[in-house]
């Protein structure tokens, strides 16, 4: 599943990090999963519990937040949150937007010693 | 197993060249991270002494975890500009027919054209051979448990193959309609490939992977008298999702309206 790609990658620059700060140990790792990123959440956490563990990591603490959708209807400029990636505009009925967030995954921050 | 440090890297994949060489490369650049220094602090205190001597610290990172993959593409992107190459990711599910679109394409084109291409399954070279006998030079990559090819696989085969400048390089991808949705290899186009057998809510079903695309062929359009496709539902749908996907209809094994797809394709040709 893509969630093992990610959490890899997401573990890696957490790890670059912490080197880069002579860090000793992670202790927390904060991630950002937009509703609409096409990952799922606890998939996601499982696999960066496998991953950290597989590379002999120890995360204490491993904080996965949702973070909601913001879209912007390119006709209207009407702000909403869809529901669904084939929601329509409340506004003017379209599906002519873009989202503003809500569709990544962000790796916000690590607590390190 | 990996030799330095035991772990088990899971993300190996084969690069399997046209002379039949293999080389086998990993995802791992956490690897790379661990082995660079033999005394790699974050590997060392696992078991061993107490740190609440030393201060907890918050760093900020607000990093894109597909930062590194889009980062590759991109670089994947500007060589094929520079080279004047046009390369086209084909995706769709098992069984859409990829790979036959491809062998027809490349034989209407290859008169005309430089075309290469690179293999994506999780085994075997059967795809690969297929497309040989077509005409054109193709390297296979197996991703072995991997489900979709990502931008370094990409990176990696380019070094194995000699692309001419002002050619095709069609890219297929792993048959799967999740996956690939969300890795970008630096292709100019996203080309997605469903069948009617699949049915009418596709679009809504796998909404990442139609949103990211730039073309839907709509295949197998020979068989829509033995099934109760709606074609209009179906577009409505595909609209829903991505109001700028462009749809051919078409019929691989006929040919039916094919001229419509190779006419798309040589309008993207790199000037």
């Amino acid at each position: 599943m893509h969630e093992f790609a990610i959490a890899q990658q997401l573990i890696e620059i957490a790890q670059k990090s912490a080197k880069e700060a002579q860090a000793l140990v992670i202790e927390q790792v904060v991630v950002d999963v937009g509703s609409l990123s096409g990952v799922d959440k606890e998939a996601l956490e499982t696999a960066m519990q496998m991953v950290a563990a597989t590379n002999g990591l120890e995360l204490a603490r491993l904080i996965l937040q949702t973070v909601d959708p913001l879209a912007e209807c390119h006709l209207c400029a009407t702000r909403f949150c869809p529901e669904e990636n084939f929601s329509p505009c409340p506004s003017c009925g379209e599906f002519f937007w873009h989202l503003l967030k809500g569709g990544e995954i962000i790796l916000k921050s690590i607590d390190i010693r | 197993m990996c030799d330095h440090c035991g772990c088990n890297p899971t993300g190996g994949y084969r690069i399997i060249s046209p002379d039949g060489s293999e080389d086998l490369a990993s995802h791992h650049g956490l690897h790379d991270n661990m082995h660079h220094h033999h005394d790699h602090p974050l590997q060392e205190h696992i078991h061993t002494h107490s740190h609440d001597e030393r201060p907890l610290r918050q760093i900020t990172i607000e990093q894109d975890a597909m930062h590194q993959n889009q980062l590759m593409a991109e670089r994947n992107k500007g060589w094929f500009e520079a080279k004047k190459i046009t390369t086209i990711n084909f995706v769709s599910s098992p069984g859409a027919g990829k790979t036959s679109l491809l062998e027809r394409t490349i034989t209407n084109l290859i008169p005309m054209h430089r075309i290469y291409v690179i293999e994506g399954d999780q085994h075997t070279t059967l795809d690969a051979e297929r497309i040989r006998r077509a005409g054109a030079e193709v390297v296979q990559i197996n991703t072995g448990s991997g489900c979709h090819l990502d931008a370094t696989m990409i990176n990696k085969t380019l070094d194995k193959m000699h692309l001419e400048d002002r050619s095709f390089l069609f890219i297929e991808n792993v048959g799967n309609l999740v996956c690939p949705a969300l890795f970008q290899l630096g292709e100019k186009k996203r080309v997605l490939l469903v069948s009617i057998t699949e049915g009418e809510d596709k679009p809504l079903k796998y909404p990442y992977m139609f949103r990211s695309s730039d073309l839907c062929i709509i295949n197998k359009c020979d068989l829509l008298p033995y099934l109760s496709f709606n074609m209009d539902l179906f577009r409505n749908n595909t609209l829903k999702v991505n109001q700028r996907l462009t749809m051919i209809e078409t019929s691989v094994t006929t040919g039916e309206n094919f001229v419509a797809w190779t006419n798309w394709i040589k309008e993207q040709a790199t000037e």
